[in-house]
Formats: C-alpha cells, sequence, structure tokens
C-alpha cells in the first residue's frame, strides 16, 4: 500500500518536472543563448559573452523604436490610470447596474485583432492621422479597463466611514480625496500603472494596426525577425522578459489583499 | 429606586419633561423626519439634550438611533423637522462645518496614518499654530493613555487601543457635542465594563456633552444621565435610568429595560382581567376600563409564600407552580408556571434556604402599589 503510494508520489513528480520543463524551458534556451558567444544563435555553444547586449545598446534602431514605445507606453500608462480610477471609483460608488459594471472589463476580453482592426477603421473613418497619438489611445481603451478592474478590487475592502471621519474632523471633500481616499488606494492605483506600463511596452497586434509610419519596440523586433533569430534578438528579449517580470511581481507585491503591505509601502514612500 | 414608586400608568408617546424650559439646550431635535425611500427611518422625533449631559439613544437594532445620530453628525440629511445647536439650524450644514464630532462604530481611523497624525489630523485641519497642535495633541494623548503607542499605527493595536485613538481623535477637536456609535461594542465583556466607567470619566473631565448610541440597556443604564428610548423610529419616553425602571411608559420600554412580568388582560375599575385568572387587583389610574392592557410586576418586587403563609395587607397573589430555580450572577430566580403557561413568571431573591422545589404549588405575592399597569398599544 505504502509502495504503491510511493510509487504514485513518484510519478507525480516527474509528471510535474516535465510540466515545468515544457514551461520554463524555451525561456531557459533563450536566456543562454543570448549570451553565447556565436554568430548564429542556432549553432553550439561557443563560450559566454555579453557582446550581443553590447550590439543591442548600439544599434540606433532599436533604441529609437525603445523610446517610442517608452513614450507611449508612459502616456497611455497615465491616462489609463486616471480615467481608470475614476471609473472605479464611479462604478463602486454610484452604479447599481451590473450591465455597465461588466460592459468596463469587455475590452480587455476583445481579441486584440478585433481591437486592432476596429480602432484602424476608427481613425480613417474620422480621419485621425497614425502615428505615436493614435497608439497611445488604442493602448489607453483596454488599458481604463485594466486599471478600473486593478483600482476596483482595492476599493472592494475600502471602509467609507474614514472619508466620513475625515470631513467630521473638518476637512471637506477635495481635501479628504486627496488626504484619505487616494493614500488608501495608491498601491491599487500604482500596481495597475505597472500592469498597464508592462502590456503596453509589448503590446504588438494593435500598435501594428495604427502605428502607421511608427515604429514602436515590438514592432521593430518583428521586422528584424523576418532575416532569422539573431543573437541579438536573443538579448533583447531576455531583457524584456526581465522587465516585465520585474514590473509584475512588484504589481502583485504593492496590491497584496493585506493592509501591512500598504502601510509598508507608504512608510518606504515616506522615507 | 425611589422609596416610593407611583403607579402611572403614562400615556403620552414621548414623555413629558418637568425640566424642560430651566435647562440649557445644547442640542434640540425638533419633529425630524427621515425617510429612506418608502422606509421612515425616523418618526417625528423630538428631543432636547442639555449642556454636559450624557445622553443616550438607546434601541433595539434598526431602530432608528444610529440614523438619528448621523442626522446629527450631518452624514444624513432630514427628511423634515429640524436639528438646532445653540440655536441655529444644522439642516444643510456640511459635517465638517458642524460644531460636532463623532466617534464611528467601526473607530473610522485613517490606516496609513500613525496614531499620532489620527489624532492630530482634525487640528491640523482647523489650521492651529504648531505648538498649539502639539501641545493638545500630548494632553489628550495622555488623557487616554496612548503616549507610549503614538508612533504606530492603527494595524498594530488591539481593539481596545484602537477604540482610545478614536476617542481621542474627535475629543481633541474640543466639540461642543460629541457623537458615539455603540462605542464600546466591538470590546469584550471585561473591557466594555471598564470602558464604560472610563468614559463617564473623561466625559467629567473635557466638560463635553456626549450622545452615546447603543443598543445595550445596561451599558446606557450605567452611563448616561438620560435615555431616549426609540423602537420603530419613534421615542416612546425619554427619561433618566430610574424613572425608565422605575416608570416605564409602556409595555415595549418595561420589557427592554431590565425583567419585567406582564400579565395581559382588560383593565377593569379595580385592576385588570386576565383570562384563565380573574382580576388582578392593581391601581388602574386613569386609564379606561375596557382597554387591553397589562399588569407588570418587576421579579424583584415579587416574593413567594412560604406553605401556608398569607399575603400582607396591601398585597396581590396568584397560585403558581415551581418550574425551577436558576442562579444568574449572584441572584436566585425562581421560574414560575401560572395557568399551564410555562416560564410565565419569574421571581428574583428566594432565600438560599427556603428555596422552593421543582413542581412545588407556590403562592407569589407583591405590593399592589409597586405593580405597574401597562397599555397594550
Amino acid at each position: 500500500m505504502s509502495k504503491g503510494r510511493a510509487g504514485a508520489t513518484r510519478w507525480l513528480k516527474v509528471h510535474m518536472g516535465i510540466l515545468f520543463a515544457f514551461l520554463y524551458l524555451p525561456l531557459v534556451v533563450l536566456v543562454v543563448l543570448s549570451f553565447n558567444d556565436a554568430r548564429r544563435s542556432v549553432v553550439s555553444w561557443q563560450g559566454f559573452s555579453t557582446r550581443w547586449y553590447g550590439e543591442v545598446f548600439d544599434d540606433p534602431q532599436i533604441l529609437a523604436s525603445l523610446g517610442t514605445t517608452l513614450v507611449i507606453a508612459a502616456v497611455a500608462t497615465g491616462l489609463s490610470v486616471v480615467f481608470g480610477t475614476l471609473l472605479a471609483l464611479g462604478l463602486e460608488r454610484h452604479t447599481r447596474s451590473s450591465v455597465l459594471d461588466s460592459a468596463v472589463y469587455f475590452p480587455i476580453l476583445v481579441p486584440d485583432i478585433v481591437t486592432g482592426i476596429a480602432l484602424l477603421s476608427f481613425y480613417s473613418l474620422i480621419q485621425f492621422t497614425l502615428g505615436t497619438r493614435s497608439i497611445m489611445i488604442a493602448h489607453s481603451v483596454w488599458g481604463i479597463a485594466f486599471a478600473a478592474a486593478i483600482v476596483r478590487t482595492r476599493l472592494r475592502g475600502f471602509d467609507r466611514s474614514i472619508e466620513e471621519a475625515s470631513l467630521d474632523l473638518g476637512v471637506k471633500e477635495i481635501g479628504t480625496f486627496l488626504r484619505i481616499t487616494l493614500p488608501v488606494i495608491l498601491p491599487g492605483i500604482i500596481s495597475a500603472a505597472l500592469v498597464v506600463f508592462t502590456l503596453s511596452v509589448d503590446e504588438f497586434v494593435i500598435a501594428y494596426f495604427t502605428a502607421g509610419r511608427t515604429v514602436t519596440f515590438p514592432i521593430q523586433v518583428y521586422s528584424m525577425i523576418r532575416f532569422g533569430v539573431t543573437p541579438e534578438i536573443n538579448a533583447v528579449a531576455t531583457l524584456m522578459l526581465a522587465f516585465s517580470m520585474l514590473l509584475i511581481v512588484l504589481a502583485l507585491y504593492l496590491n497584496r489583499p493585506r493592509q501591512s503591505a500598504q502601510a509598508t509601502f507608504l512608510e518606504e514612500v515616506a522615507a | 429606586m425611589s422609596v416610593e414608586p407611583p403607579v402611572r400608568a403614562a400615556v403620552s408617546r414621548v414623555a413629558t419633561d418637568p425640566d424642560a424650559g430651566t435647562q440649557t439646550h445644547v442640542i434640540s431635535i425638533q419633529h425630524v423626519v427621515k425617510e429612506f425611500g418608502p422606509v421612515r427611518a425616523l418618526d417625528d422625533v423630538s428631543i432636547d439634550i442639555r449642556e454636559n449631559e450624557f445622553f443616550a439613544l438607546l434601541g433595539p437594532s434598526g431602530c432608528g438611533k444610529t440614523t438619528l445620530l448621523r442626522c446629527i453628525g450631518g452624514f444624513e440629511e432630514v427628511t423634515a423637522g429640524r436639528i438646532m445647536l445653540d440655536d441655529r439650524d444644522l439642516v444643510g450644514t456640511r459635517p465638517y462645518a458642524r460644531p460636532v464630532n463623532m466617534m464611528f462604530q467601526s473607530y473610522a481611523l485613517f490606516p496609513h496614518m500613525r496614531v499620532r497624525d489620527n489624532v492630530a489630523y482634525g487640528l491640523r485641519a482647523e489650521k492651529l499654530p504648531k505648538d498649539e497642535i502639539e501641545a493638545r495633541l500630548d494632553d489628550v494623548l495622555r488623557r487616554v493613555d496612548l503616549e507610549q503607542l503614538a508612533d504606530r499605527r492603527p494595524n498594530q493595536l488591539s481593539g481596545g487601543q484602537r477604540q482610545r485613538v478614536a476617542l481621542a481623535r474627535a475629543i481633541v477637536k474640543r466639540p461642543r457635542v460629541l457623537l458615539l456609535d455603540e462605542p464600546l461594542a466591538a470590546l469584550d465583556r471585561k473591557l466594555r465594563q471598564e470602558m464604560q466607567i472610563e468614559l463617564k470619566r473623561l466625559q467629567h473631565e473635557v466638560g463635553v456633552t456626549f450622545v452615546v448610541v447603543t443598543h445595550d440597556q445596561e451599558e446606557a443604564m450605567t452611563m448616561a444621565d438620560r435615555i431616549a428610548v426609540i423602537d420603530e423610529g419613534r421615542v416612546l419616553q425619554i427619561a433618566t435610568p430610574s424613572e425608565l425602571y422605575d416608570r416605564p411608559s409602556g409595555h415595549f420600554v418595561a420589557a427592554f429595560i431590565g425583567k419585567m412580568n406582564f400579565l395581559a388582560g382588560t383593565v377593569e375599575g379595580a385592576g385588570v382581567h386576565v383570562p384563565g385568572i380573574g382580576t388582578v387587583p392593581a391601581e388602574v389610574d386613569s386609564i379606561p376600563a375596557g382597554t387591553e392592557g397589562y399588569v407588570a410586576v418587576r421579579p424583584e418586587a415579587a416574593k413567594l409564600l412560604r406553605p401556608g403563609e398569607e399575603p400582607a395587607a396591601g398585597e396581590a397573589t396568584l397560585d403558581a407552580v415551581v418550574e425551577g430555580v436558576a442562579f444568574v450572577g449572584s441572584q436566585v430566580h425562581a421560574y414560575l408556571e401560572l395557568q399551564g403557561n410555562r416560564g410565565s413568571f419569574v421571581v428574583t431573591g428566594p432565600r438560599r434556604d427556603e428555596l422552593p422545589a421543582a413542581g412545588e404549588r407556590r403562592r407569589v405575592a407583591w405590593r399592589i402599589a409597586e405593580a405597574l399597569v401597562l397599555r397594550r398599544s
């Protein structure tokens, strides 16, 4: 009996090992090859080197596209966080309509390709010049929905009597919002910003449809890949991997449901 | 308890206050109505609250007492009526412009601020000079014994400590009236009893009028100078704790404050006719014959007669069967069955050496003058 169970346990471990290998092996290969000192990434290991990273930072096209992408991501994040937070507040406190409630999250679920086509048609209909600005607006479409969803989770546990207490102690509505409401939901807002920023930086489909002649970072990588996977691309991908993981982990950390996380965060900000 | 409890059948819904007009009222609530959609939460409520009084709004949950407190604080607008504070109508004034402060049931501490900043929040809003803020902050923290914890955050405090922060934060503003919404409800029993005394002491020290909302009649009776008993949005009686106990205005108040035995029947000239028992003698006072009503007897006003003992002059008696006895705290309660109705009568304080046995037939007796006659409605 116990032997059988031990066998089953071992079997489960093997099973789990295979699954994780399936999930993470490609990433491991990518990261390893980005440090391979060989001209073609497919060939065997030629020794450790960081030269590809150097070449990435020497390539003016990559740097320019990266700059464009960061500007787009920053603006889209700003728009998304401001409007998403206001939307979350309005929905949480003034809506009785569950239809309206779900309608807000719908843009997240719409396939990117549909959003891309829809925006492209819309832009040409109103004769909006395609370029950086059109991508910023396009990214804000789902960015606002994402930000609203994330801030909303923070608002759910919000005790509104602390706002009443602030009014009671002599602070008007705007002061109460700035000094009480905003600081308490700030971790949610920041985590929304991190998520939207990350998604915007690597978003390809919608950007491709609405870019016009603008080249964002993912579009640049896409055009490079058409000439084959170079070690330079592996380095770029590894950098992006590290960057998004950092932001997502930070976002998850900040939006932990515990109150102490919030306190710790604000302490850090204050310090 | 008064030496000579007069039997009185209070008829008026709002008990008239003999001292009205001779005292200064801080708050005068006049014919306040509050409706939430079709629900009438407050129905023609009128209460005068005096300077430096410890006033309690007492009633079961959902009776409207918290709504009334929130109307005074400015968190709900009244549908009709006036709330006067020092002869100024508060209706339409925002909470931050009212010279009253509230201690919330959830305490509503600001989670992102230290104790010190929570307490100083209201003073900073007044833009007082820094040294005055510091002085008042130190003073109030000392009063509520929070000096050691001033740099903690609310989530690092116990329930009792949070309660004191909430109290300090409201009191430091030196309001004309301090509103307290179930201030002790979240504390455990022992701490609650300590804090009842503590609140009373603090109120004396700072000389502020307190209006406390509570559903706990014991708490109200312990702390308050006067109590308004509220049920279904109406004020049933406003009186001191001893008046409420001795002269409840009706069945609800009599049942809500302390324990009371009720014998339901029809009022006659010399008592109340109780079906199955007969006429129970009582001082009917001004209640007309034929009215549905009760004879009400406090458990401690009644006693069990020893077998063969005759009642004294001026005492009413009933035949009963002893169901059992129970020790409740320091007291002994005997539960009696009247006419087959179990648990229908309770007597406190049979002597420990004369405890009746279950099933024993005994007579229960009380002085007619100590019983009340109450209307049913």
